[in-house]
């Protein structure tokens, strides 16, 4: 038998050999997209996605060797989102060169807090399809400032709403190097989509309600161990 | 392990702390407003509170320095415009209602309505009032709100308007009527009884003045009086004053320099010839005449109320406006550079020559002085006309000059308690209140909270003052103890969706 082929038997014959599971805690940072399904935020701030930011860490509660995994865990997302609101009043522009004008900042920033559980597979030690299932409380703060330079001024105002949301989403994780190797922390990357439902936030001051229920698409990446 | 994991979770999150200072806030998604967020300018001035419209919310909102901001409840109407009365106990809203008449509302519709506001709430349902009216006119006892046809308006919601109808508005009993008065009117004026009760109007139209009964509820004039016998020359009736005792119209016209008398208990037209078209005219009931100005010719014309017959008084310029306070008359145009008081006793004439024709002109209430004002940005000027007598009888013509940064946006009088009076000044930009001492002349400077954009007088003695901050500020100034802000009311609706059409209500 030639050298090569004496490796790949090798190769394969590693690949095939169970993997040594452990527990598998995480913490990660990852980014979404969320594609919304109403128009309050494109009406009221612009964009008919939200990206959210975020941290999520795990605790795995299966110690043994199965394949499967279970990790419950919490994570927090955030999006920002803002821009200048401007008026200006054309009609006397025409006929008065001394026109009058506003302009103000609008923002919107949510807050998205969840526990949740994630179900996954162990494939060669380095490839985990999994399920997440996680609710919790979302927060939408409408903030509006009309000087946005100064921290002080007098007209900053902010209005909260506070609703229950769930999220499901299918994914993928890939994690190196393999623990097989004895590293004590791995690095893992991740993928996945899935939607949010979330109850209506109503901003009754502003006049708003914010709607997120969304479809989404989220990447991570973070340490295992 | 657990520790070890809460401080990869602290680090993570450290860096977002932080991120939501107000000086931080997220930017780059801009957008133009369809409408302001407040009306600083168009401020509505009641006994009990301010009314400020929110354009963009489609709200009035109600304003008191002590007390909570509120926004008055029109239902499903948006508000388009308030309208006071004299007395400063009802507002005439007018406001619009969106509404569509097919199942998938592929082409909704407004129509307009009228609400009758007392101390912020509603008073009765709301009256059809489209938008093709003009802004309505009240008589001085507040009973009546009046709206001629703008005939260049646009007219929804289909059906036919009647261009020669003027609606009428029972305020205190919150309803409406049309009357049919003549094409393209244009001006209201109120008669009265001798108690000051309003008994009807008088409507200016094209060709022809209608006297119409309102407490009778007259879909039609008692009087016409027509104004020309020839249609294909139509007359356009420009002001009109009523003589003290309420017998008599005196009304002028455009371009012409007839003057109409119109006798109001044996109806009769008389003409009287003046020696130009009357840009202006006041009625000196004190003294049972009216004085009449022409922008075209430089005169003082004074027509007594006894035989109409007429005095001319020689100008050096021709003058647009004409104003009564006390027993003098002040005389001012804005195309020239004289100003002059015409003493109404003893016909002495004062002349002031101004350094430019004012763009506006104040008169102190008790007709002690007038500030003048010209001039924009880098040029704007306040001249001071002394308008008192001195101790040897003779009045001092020369006036007294002030620079400003910018020009005025608002002029207010205040009462000293040695019952002196001080102007209060307000320029463009300009975070500074101006108190300016008659008659010393001295200038006192008073910090604001943003540039001011109107002021007005507000109970038991003090002011109030708009700013120009886009959410919203307004101060209300007391001379002897300060500022009370109140900010911020222009958030109140501000992110509110427009309002849905509702479906047109079937007739049963």
């Amino acid at each position: 038998m030639t050298r090569h082929a004496l490796a790949a038997l090798s190769l394969l014959a590693a690949l095939a050999a169970p993997t040594a599971q452990a527990a598998r805690h995480e913490v990660s940072v990852e980014f979404d997209n969320r594609f919304l399904l109403e128009n309050d935020v494109n009406r009221t701030i612009g964009g008919s996605s939200l990206q959210n930011v975020g941290v999520r860490g795990g605790y795995a509660v299966l110690q043994d060797q199965k394949r499967f995994g279970l990790v419950v865990g919490a994570a927090w997302q955030r999006s920002r989102r803002g821009g200048t609101r401007s008026w200006y009043d054309e009609e006397a522009a025409i006929q008065d060169s001394d026109a009058r004008g506003a302009a103000f900042q609008v923002a919107l920033i949510t807050d998205t807090f969840l526990v949740g559980a994630k179900a996954d597979y162990d494939v060669k030690g380095i490839f985990f399809p999994y399920v997440r299932v996680e609710t919790g409380l979302v927060r939408a703060s409408y903030k509006l400032d009309d000087d946005p330079r100064r921290d002080d001024n007098v007209n900053q105002y902010s209005e909260q709403g506070l609703g229950g949301t769930g999220i499901g989403t299918l994914g993928f994780e890939l994690m190196l190097p393999d623990r097989r190797w004895g590293w004590p922390v791995t690095a893992a990357w991740y993928l996945e989509g899935g939607g949010q439902v979330a109850s209506v936030l109503r901003h009754p001051e502003f006049g708003a309600e914010t709607n997120v229920n969304a479809g989404l698409i989220r990447t991570g990446i973070g340490l295992r161990f | 392990m657990r520790t070890r994991s809460l401080a990869l979770l602290a680090l993570a999150l450290a860096p977002l702390a932080g991120c939501d200072r107000w000086d931080g806030l997220p930017d780059g998604w801009g957008r133009s407003l369809a409408r302001a967020p407040w009306s600083p300018g168009e401020v509505s001035v009641a006994v009990d509170a301010l009314y400020v419209p929110l354009p963009q919310a489609g709200d009035l909102a109600r304003i008191r320095p002590s007390a909570e901001t509120t926004i008055v409840d029109l239902g499903d109407d948006r508000f388009v415009s308030a309208h006071p009365a004299p007395d400063g106990t009802t507002l005439l809203v007018r406001a619009e209602r969106s509404l569509c008449d097919d199942v998938d509302c592929f082409e909704p519709f407004v129509e307009g309505y009228a609400h009758v506001i007392r101390e912020g709430q509603t008073v009765g349902n709301p009256i059809p009032f489209g938008a093709w009216y003009r802004p309505p006119a009240f008589s001085d006892d507040a009973r009546y709100a009046v709206s001629p046809i703008d005939g260049d308006a646009a007219i929804e919601g289909g059906g036919l308007v009647s261009l020669t109808s003027v609606r009428v508005v029972d305020v205190v009993a919150a309803e409406s009527w049309d009357v049919s008065v003549g094409f393209d009117a244009t001006r209201v004026f109120f008669t009265t009884d001798g108690a000051g009760t309003t008994t009807g109007m008088l409507v200016l139209s094209s060709n022809e003045v209608a006297l119409v009964d309102l407490a009778g509820r007259a879909p039609r004039p008692s009087v016409t009086f027509p104004l020309t016998l020839d249609d294909d020359t139509p007359i356009q009736p420009l002001d009109i004053g009523l003589t003290p005792d309420g017998t008599t119209a005196i009304v002028t016209m455009s371009g012409l320099s007839d003057l109409y008398v119109l006798d109001l208990e044996n109806p009769r037209v008389n003409i009287v010839e003046l020696s130009g078209p009357a840009s202006d005219l006041e009625v000196d009931e004190a003294r049972d005449q009216t004085l009449l100005v022409s922008a075209t010719r430089p005169t003082l014309e004074i027509v007594d109320h006894l035989s109409f017959g007429v005095q001319t008084i020689a100008l050096d310029q021709p003058m647009r406006r004409v104003r009564i306070v006390g027993d003098a008359a002040i005389l001012w145009s804005s195309a020239g550079t004289d100003a002059y008081r015409y003493d109404l006793e003893t016909g002495e004439l004062v002349e002031y020559n101004l350094l430019a024709g004012p763009t506006r002109l104040d008169i102190a209430p008790d007709g002690a002085f007038a500030l003048a004002f010209h001039g924009d940005f880098g040029a704007a000027r306040m001249e001071v006309l002394n308008l008192t007598r001195d101790p040897e009888g003779d009045f001092d013509d020369d006036t007294v000059g002030f620079a400003l940064s910018d020009r005025a946006v608002g002029v207010a009088f205040d009462t000293r308690e040695d019952g002196g009076t001080d102007a209060i000044v307000l320029a463009r930009d300009e975070d500074t209140l101006y108190r300016l001492a008659w008659p010393s002349l001295g200038v006192q400077e008073v910090d604001l909270a943003a540039p001011p954009v109107d002021i007005g007088a507000w109970a038991d003695g003090g002011f109030w003052i708009t700013h120009d901050v886009s959410l919203g500020l307004i101060s209300f100034y007391e001379p002897d103890s300060g500022f009370t802000e109140v900010a911020g009311f222009a958030r109140l609706g501000l992110l509110s969706p427009p309002t849905e059409p509702l479906p047109v209500e079937e007739d049963e």
